[in-house]
């Protein structure tokens, strides 16, 4: 044999930044793998990733790339580095990331997330939480008095 | 990978200018956050603005916050026939937080608020006492203290055990058993003021 090669794919950020990675990480987002089983042939595949930015694909790839080796290492250790990925990004990729997971499909990713920015959450006053994830009002009264009349079988 | 190091220095959002908050992001994704968080935390964060809104009612928030075996909640409170189908995961997670009535009045079900757990209570009424029906023993009184407004009251024995069993689909988990038991005289809140000790019981409640 003359050297496996490797399967690869081509990832267009939204700001026009390819990304050449193995198919197999691009795969852990079923979006891709999805338009790769629909594409059929898989020569010079280039596929657009819409509203992802190059920062954020990047990160997104360091992801894929370590579960798409998964099974190499032990269940804690995946865990551990998870842990540290998301504990390394701030606020602002943190949407990116969840953004994108969402949009792209990477299941494990958007929990990860989800599961970050509920920690943030938990315990603070909406104010706090207002202020800290920058979450604007945009009620029309009328709209906020309905919300208060639904809600009220919370509290009774 | 194609791309060299990448740069978070830049805290402005991708639309350009304004930062990005959490309520940009779309209302899928606002869901599975809220989905993580407890009830209450839910109501009041549907209150931040419209994608929170719209997150806080959606069904995968609700659905995961409902117990397995919702359906056949509903079937004994509300009998088979009357599915509700047209209700959405949030309002069945309403209207079970609220006690419902079943089995003829005699238990009552509701959700914990916090954690969805179950709660049932059951009303003397539905327990079998052996001797219920001898007057010198046993009788039901009206009464504010228990919710089913009346308890099994017990004027004299000489020995009393309890013994439970119920038919019932709880999902898996640790619950609690509770009976209660009231001893010794009954105030004038019982409404009865006799002057021999007695017992009153009034049901179970487990979580």
């Amino acid at each position: 044999m003359v050297g496996v090669k490797k399967k690869m794919v081509t990832l267009v950020s939204s700001d026009g930044v390819e990304f050449v990675v193995e198919k197999r990480v691009a795969e852990q987002s079923l979006f891709i793998k999805n338009a790769l089983n629909e594409g059929g042939v898989e020569e010079k595949v280039m596929i657009p990733i819409p509203k992802v930015t190059s920062d954020t694909l990047s990160s997104v790839l360091e992801y894929c790339e370590k579960h798409a080796s998964a099974t190499e290492f032990q269940e804690n250790e995946i865990e551990e580095w998870d842990k540290e990925y998301i504990e390394k990004a701030d606020l602002d990729l943190l949407y990116y990331l969840l953004q994108a997971s969402y949009s792209m499909s990477i299941m494990g990713l958007m929990e990860l997330g989800a599961k970050k920015v509920a920690s943030l959450i938990r315990g603070k006053s909406p104010q706090e939480i207002r202020e800290l994830f920058n979450i604007k009002n945009d009620f029309t009264p009328e709209q906020e008095e309905e919300i208060r009349r639904e809600m009220q079988w919370n509290y009774e | 990978m194609g791309a060299g190091v990448s740069s978070m220095m830049g805290m402005t959002g991708e639309d350009g200018g304004q930062r990005t908050g959490l309520g940009d992001l779309p209302e899928g994704c606002v869901a599975e956050v809220l989905a993580l968080l407890d009830v209450p935390e839910i109501c009041r964060l549907g209150k931040l603005s419209r994608v929170f809104r719209g997150a806080a009612a959606a069904d995968l928030v609700w659905e995961k916050k409902l117990p397995g075996n919702y359906q056949y909640l509903m079937e004994r409170v509300w009998g088979e026939t009357d599915s509700r189908e047209d209700l959405s995961k949030r309002e069945i997670y309403a209207t079970l937080s609220r006690p419902n009535r079943f089995d003829g009045g005699a238990k009552e079900i509701w959700l914990e608020k916090y954690s969805g757990s179950i709660c049932l209570l059951i009303s003397s009424r539905a327990f079998s006492i052996t001797g219920i029906d001898d007057r010198r023993y046993w009788n039901y009184i009206p009464t504010e203290e228990s919710r089913f407004q009346t308890v099994a009251y017990l004027q004299q024995i000489w020995w009393f055990e309890v013994g439970g069993e119920i038919e019932f689909c709880f999902p898996k988990g640790t619950y609690s058993l509770f009976f209660r038991v009231h001893l010794g005289r009954v105030s004038k809140r019982l409404g009865h003021d006799p002057l021999a000790p007695n017992t009153s019981m009034d049901g179970i409640r487990s979580r």
